[in-house]
């Protein structure tokens, strides 16, 4: 399969209202992580751009995947970015980056001795990356909100929830789910360790 | 749904030559993967595509504790010497002159979201450099660069570097004319010329409009232009001051004087005669020694204007050298007619950010605008951002710095609250731009094969330390540069700031300890008119301290009017070391083990993954490329054949032999034309009939297949198509042997 039919995308939860993580001690989270030769890809690199405004605070780069401690939109969350071999498949790819992204905040909280409860269970930003795949116009929207909207049913356990576009008409096509009546967010982890 | 690729969404954007030149890229990256192209040569072509190396792209990162194996998916496949295919790299961007349009920043943005981490940084240089891409995106990449205008044809490797120029040129008080026309005409001309591919290091131009201000960093250049007129036969004539070897590095050399009048008409010509020069005579072995600088010390200046003279006599007169006088506004500037927002209030921290980042042009009512980028860096969305005021408040006029930071001209005074309100919101309104919070940093141990100590991370705690304390200080002390290299090399240009910073490891103990040597008293005005002194090093931990008492000392000490500089000379450099000495030492690892991490580094302090760098990119020579490119031709000819396209794959097949007698022949004519006319005729002449091109078993007969082909057209049929590939493969494998030939001549052995 060629490198080039692998979906890009970018899943991110953001943290409760009020809820706060230091860089820092997120970054020296993920330099042990790499000592452990626990992550769950080639990890290369902790990239540190706390100095930079409403942007990915620290990142462990990893070959495939990027986990984010990300305040993109002035909300800070936790993101996963699947840059290269990814499914072909729009929804086993959302599946797969859910899956690393809940366990990487499940893991992150555990190992900082936060609150899973840090992470808000029933939002989630998604970005498609790949332009050429995903251009950021309504025919995307018609076209791939549907197969979004499949892919994150299990996440909540059946219960209803919203669906939008969102974001700029100059960035990636985006989408924010909300699921008001969300399962606490320990489910929510449970659910996409299964998808 | 079929599945489009960039290629061909993009058909029809993007201009022919860059287009195919990204194709032949990507051919070669298959041929490398298909273990057909030697691995340095593969390294030099990829470098000269601005596709660079990454720290730990050798397979090894030292966690802190031990060095951990990197298991990148092709484990065997390299991209360069001790280069893993899949490690990620840096995808350097040219930006000649620092100019740039909304629309270019546009697709950075969109590059940097989907091959990147999602920032764009900008250089030293005035390029734009993306981290952790993967080398099969840069097509792509460079495609949709492409079809915006941008290049990234010898961004890196041992060929011209991006064309810097002054981001004030037109606007400058003190400047002599706008030179970005002048910049404009060398980027092009040399871009891909033949006479600036056998370098055996890299080369750098820059232009500046005037001599006393410091835009164009003339000194440290190997060509550094500074314009200047004079009065000929009653009128006012442009021209420029040539300096050349110029260079920063571990030890920084001062250009010297070439010519003090280059004519318009002779820029091009002379520029091109010295890159000859360069290329012919300078050293190509010892990498350490290879930049031009250390030849024109060798030679002496009066040899290398001798030199130069001798070989501008030579060129063969190329049209283009004055064609581009013809339109030199091309480039020109203007406003808008109207400011579009005049009654915007001023937002907090405008009379700040105003006093800092505002530079009033000669022209009455208009600002010169430059927005800090922390460290060079700023998002996808601040990019975009960017982008909309850029198209808002001016007619395209943004820069990329030599500081790192982006330039807006031609702002009308009314609009600067309403673009300084719209930089807020976007979290790019920090003041204090090209100050001493303003602090510059290479890339360093973040993602540098040669970093030493992590420059990025001492340059962030010095940003914020600095950057609270504002109020306190002199505009004298503010208006202090900070520079920060990670290692000897310079890339942060520590010799020419105020208070300039190199990487370098102490053993302490047994243990590693990063440091910075302190560099004071550089002098950036006058077109960075000298180098600093070294003090002392002391630890990394230390850094701030030190700074915070050489400023604090100048503060208190300097003389009305006293630069930095001055002041530094005049106290001495005994004086400032003994002021330094108590910042030296090194508390033992039991009483303070954070000396033994570097800033932003929870690991353990290492000097191991330190690794072999690209700056100096692979000494590849013009033969060398051009037998490269006749086997990648003979490699599309034989898929063309495959595909059933016999008349596409004869004419590769010869354009394969043309390319391969180009190369050969230009060793003994440098003047060689691109037509294959001119260049089978020279190469009958001067390679066939002198015997030169002949082997020991075939003697002269495989030369005789190009004579034959160019000779008698296309092929009548499959079969004769095929007939003359398999002869083209014969001919290029006979001019590796000739090239053998000629380098055993050159350096006096026999050839075997």
């Amino acid at each position: 399969m060629s490198q080039a039919l692998g979906w890009k995308l970018r899943v991110k939860v953001p943290l409760t209202a009020g809820g706060e993580l230091d860089a820092h001690e997120v970054g020296d989270t993920f330099h042990r992580w790499i000592q452990q030769r626990s992550v769950d890809d080639v990890a290369i690199y902790v990239s540190d751009y706390r100095h930079v405004a409403n942007g990915p605070e620290v990142l462990l780069v990893g070959h495939a995947t990027d986990l984010v401690l990300d305040r993109a939109g002035g909300r800070l969350g936790l993101a996963l970015q699947r840059k290269r071999d990814g499914a072909a498949e729009l929804v086993p790819a959302v599946h797969d980056a859910l899956r690393r992204l809940y366990g990487g905040a499940a893991r992150l909280a555990e190992s900082l001795g936060k609150p899973l409860t840090l992470f808000a269970s029933g939002e989630l930003e998604l970005r498609l990356t790949d332009r050429l795949r995903a251009p950021n116009d309504p025919a995307t929207a018609e076209r791939l909100l549907p197969e979004l909207r499949r892919a994150l049913e299990p996440l909540w356990a059946g219960r209803s929830f919203s669906l939008e576009r969102a974001g700029g008409d100059a960035e990636p096509f985006g989408a924010r789910a909300t699921c008001a009546a969300a399962p606490a967010i320990a489910e929510v982890v449970a659910a996409a360790a299964r998808l | 749904m079929s599945m489009t690729t960039w290629k061909q969404a993009l058909a029809g954007s993007i201009p022919e030559a860059l287009g195919a030149e990204i194709e032949v890229f990507e051919t070669q990256i298959g041929l490398r993967k298909l273990g057909r192209i030697d691995e340095k040569l593969f390294a030099e072509t990829r470098l000269r595509r601005g596709v660079y190396g990454q720290r730990y792209d050798n397979g090894q990162r030292h966690d802190g504790v031990e060095s951990q194996s990197l298991a990148f998916p092709l484990a065997d496949l390299t991209k360069g010497p001790q280069t893993k295919w899949d490690a990620p790299g840096m995808q350097r961007i040219k930006v000649p002159m620092g100019k740039l349009s909304s629309r270019q920043l546009e697709v950075m943005a969109e590059l940097a979201e989907e091959y990147s981490d999602g920032i764009l940084h900008v250089t030293t240089r005035q390029d734009v450099q993306l981290h952790h891409v993967h080398i099969e995106d840069t097509p792509d990449l460079m495609r949709r660069l492409a079809a915006v205008g941008i290049t990234t044809r010898e961004a890196c490797g041992n060929s011209v570097r991006n064309v810097t120029a002054c981001i004030c040129a037109g606007t400058c008080r003190t400047e002599a004319f706008d030179v970005m026309p002048y910049a404009k005409a060398v980027t092009w001309f040399l871009l891909g010329h033949d006479d600036v591919q056998d370098m055996g290091r890299k080369f750098k131009i820059s232009f500046s409009g005037c001599k006393t201000e410091p835009c164009g960093l003339a000194s440290f250049h190997d060509i550094g232009l500074i314009a200047r007129t004079r009065e000929i036969d009653g009128a006012t004539r442009r021209g420029f001051e040539l300096v050349v070897g110029g260079g920063l590095g571990a030890v920084p050399y001062a250009a010297q004087l070439l010519s003090d009048w280059v004519t318009e008409e002779e820029l091009l010509p002379t520029c091109q005669a010295i890159c000859r020069v360069f290329a012919r005579l300078g050293e190509k072995e010892n990498r350490m020694r290879a930049r031009f600088k250390f030849l024109v010390v060798k030679l002496g200046i009066a040899e290398i204007r001798r030199l130069v003279a001798e070989e501008r006599e030579k060129l063969r007169p190329d049209p283009r050298w004055v064609s581009y006088l013809s339109h030199l506004g091309e480039l020109d500037e203007a406003p808008l007619p109207e400011p579009v927002a005049p009654a915007t209030p001023e937002a907090e921290g405008f009379a700040r950010w105003r006093a800092t980042n505002v530079k009033p042009q000669r022209q009455p009512g208009f600002a010169l605008v430059f927005v800090r980028l922390p460290l060079g860096d700023f998002t996808s969305d601040q990019a975009r951002g960017v982008a909309s005021l850029v198209r808002r408040f001016t007619t395209e006029t943004l820069r990329t710095t030599v500081e790192q930071n982006l330039a807006l001209r031609w702002v009308h005074d009314a609009d600067l609250p309403a673009l300084h309100a719209e930089l807020v919101a976007l979290g790019l309104a920090a003041p204090g731009a090209n100050g001493l919070e303003d602090v510059v940093s290479c890339p360093g141990t973040d993602t540098c094969k040669l970093g030493i100590s992590s420059s990025r991370g001492l340059a962030a705690v010095l940003a914020e330390r600095l950057g609270g304390a504002e109020s306190q200080r002199s505009a004298d002390t503010s208006a202090l540069r900070v520079k920060v290299s990670g290692c000897f090399n310079s890339c942060g240009q520590h010799h020419v700031a105020d208070l300039g910073f190199l990487g370098v490891s102490r053993n302490v103990d047994g243990r590693r300890v990063p440091h910075f040597q302190v560099v004071v008293g550089g002098e950036w005005a006058n077109n960075a008119g000298s180098f600093g002194l070294a003090i002392g090093a002391v630890p990394s931990k230390n850094v701030p301290a030190v700074v915070d008492e050489l400023t604090g000392r100048y503060e208190r000490e300097r003389q009305p009017g006293e630069s930095f500089r001055a002041f530094v000379q005049r106290i001495g450099k005994k004086e400032i070391r003994a002021s330094l000495e108590r910042f030296m030492a090194v508390p033992s690892y039991q009483q303070d083990p954070s000396y033994y991490r570097d800033w932003g580094d929870p690991r353990e302090y290492t000097i191991g993954d330190i690794g072999v760098g690209e700056c100096a990119g692979e000494v590849v020579s013009f033969v060398a490329f051009g037998l490269a490119a006749a086997e990648r031709g003979l490699f599309e000819a034989q898929l063309l054949l495959d595909d059933g396209e016999w008349e596409r794959a004869a004419a590769r097949s010869l354009a394969a032999m043309v390319d391969a007698a180009r190369a050969l022949t230009r060793e003994l004519h440098p003047n060689l034309g691109t037509g294959a006319d001119e260049i089978v005729r020279e190469f009958r002449d001067r390679l066939v009939e002198p015997g030169i091109f002949r082997d020991a078993s075939a003697g002269g007969k495989h030369a005789t297949y190009l004579l034959r082909h160019h000779a008698a057209g296309p092929p009548g049929d499959a079969a004769l198509a095929r007939q003359r590939l398999e002869e083209a493969q014969l001919f290029v494998d006979a001019a590796h042997l000739c090239h053998e030939a000629l380098v055993a001549r050159a350096s006096g052995k026999v050839a075997p």
